[in-house]
C-alpha cells in the first residue's frame, strides 16, 4: 500500500512528469500513474526506491516488462531505470522534437519495449511542440 | 475487402519498404498494409468527437483543453494498469483496459490539438514560455 505522502514525495522526486516520455503532468489527462520500476509481478516492492511516475501510454507498453531488446548489438538488457540513470545519457530527441532516439542499448531497448515512438504518442508532441513547451529544455 | 488508394511517400521511406520487401518476400503493397495495421490503433469513431479543432469557437478550444476522463474511467484506468503492472490482469480485463487506453489517448491527442490551437490563436500563452 503505497501512503499518500509517499505518492507526494515521488511526484515531488520524479518532477511532475513521466520519467520515460518527459510528459509533464499538467499536459496530460489525469494523474500520472506511480509507476513500480520493478514491477511487482517480477517481486517488486512498494519500496520508494522501486517508485517513479510514468504516464498512461509508457505505463500501460511496459506493463510487467524489465528487459529489452536492442536491435543494434542484438543484447537482451535491462529496461531504462528513470530513478537511477540519467534521461540524456540514454535518449535524445529527433530534431523535429517527436520522437525519442535511443543513444545506447539500453535508451534503444527501451524505446520499443515501451513503443514510445507510437503513432499517436508521436502525434501529441506534434502538438506540443507547436504549442511551445516540447521538447522540455530541462531533460535531466 | 479492401480499397486501392494511392501513395506519396517520401525517399528514404520507399527504401525501407523496398528492403523489408525483398527481406521477408513479400510485395511492398502487402508490406505496407501490413505496417499499417500493426501500428495503427484500431479506433472506434463512434466513441470520440473528430470535429476539426480550427473550426470549433474559441470558448469549445478551451474546453478542450481541459478535457479529463470520467471519473470512473480514471480510477478503473488506474485499477487496471496496476493490476497489469502486478501481473494481475484477467483475460476478461485486456479487452477493458485497450479500450480504456484508447479513449486516453485519443482524449490527450484532442487535448494537445486544442493546446497548440488555443496558442496559435493567442488565447493562452505558449506553453514553457
Amino acid at each position: 500500500m503505497i501512503s499518500n505522502a509517499l505518492r507526494k514525495r515521488v511526484r515531488q522526486t520524479a518532477k511532475d512528469r513521466c520519467g520515460y516520455c518527459l510528459s509533464e503532468q499538467k499536459y496530460v489527462m489525469g494523474s500520472l500513474e506511480i509507476d513500480h520500476i520493478m514491477p511487482q509481478a517480477r517481486g517488486g516492492t512498494d519500496a520508494e526506491s522501486n517508485l517513479w511516475l510514468s504516464c498512461r501510454m509508457c505505463n500501460g507498453f511496459k506493463g510487467a516488462q524489465i528487459i529489452g531488446h536492442d536491435p543494434l548489438t542484438k543484447r537482451q538488457i535491462k529496461l531504462f531505470n528513470p530513478r537511477t540513470q540519467r534521461w540524456s545519457r540514454h535518449f535524445k530527441w529527433s530534431a523535429d522534437g517527436t520522437q525519442m532516439i535511443g543513444k545506447t542499448a539500453t535508451g534503444r531497448a527501451t524505446v520499443i519495449a515501451l513503443q514510445l515512438n507510437n503513432y499517436l504518442a508521436v502525434m501529441v508532441r506534434r502538438e506540443w511542440v507547436g504549442a511551445g513547451w516540447f521538447p522540455p529544455k530541462n531533460e535531466g | 475487402m479492401s480499397t486501392k488508394i494511392t501513395v506519396t511517400l517520401p525517399d528514404d521511406a520507399i527504401t525501407r519498404l523496398e528492403n523489408m520487401a525483398k527481406l521477408t518476400g513479400q510485395d511492398v503493397d502487402d508490406v505496407l498494409a501490413t505496417t499499417i495495421a500493426l501500428s495503427l490503433p484500431d479506433l472506434n469513431p463512434a466513441t470520440y468527437d473528430a470535429s476539426k479543432i480550427a473550426e470549433l469557437s474559441d470558448d469549445e478550444v478551451l474546453r478542450l483543453t481541459k478535457i479529463e476522463l470520467r471519473t470512473e474511467q480514471d480510477r478503473r484506468l488506474t485499477e487496471l494498469l496496476d493490476r497489469q503492472q502486478a501481473g494481475k490482469l484477467l483475460e476478461s480485463e485486456r479487452a477493458e483496459l485497450q479500450t480504456l487506453m484508447q479513449t486516453y489517448q485519443v482524449g490527450l491527442l484532442r487535448k494537445a490539438q486544442a493546446l497548440h490551437e488555443a496558442v496559435k490563436r493567442g488565447l493562452m500563452e505558449p506553453m514553457g514560455a
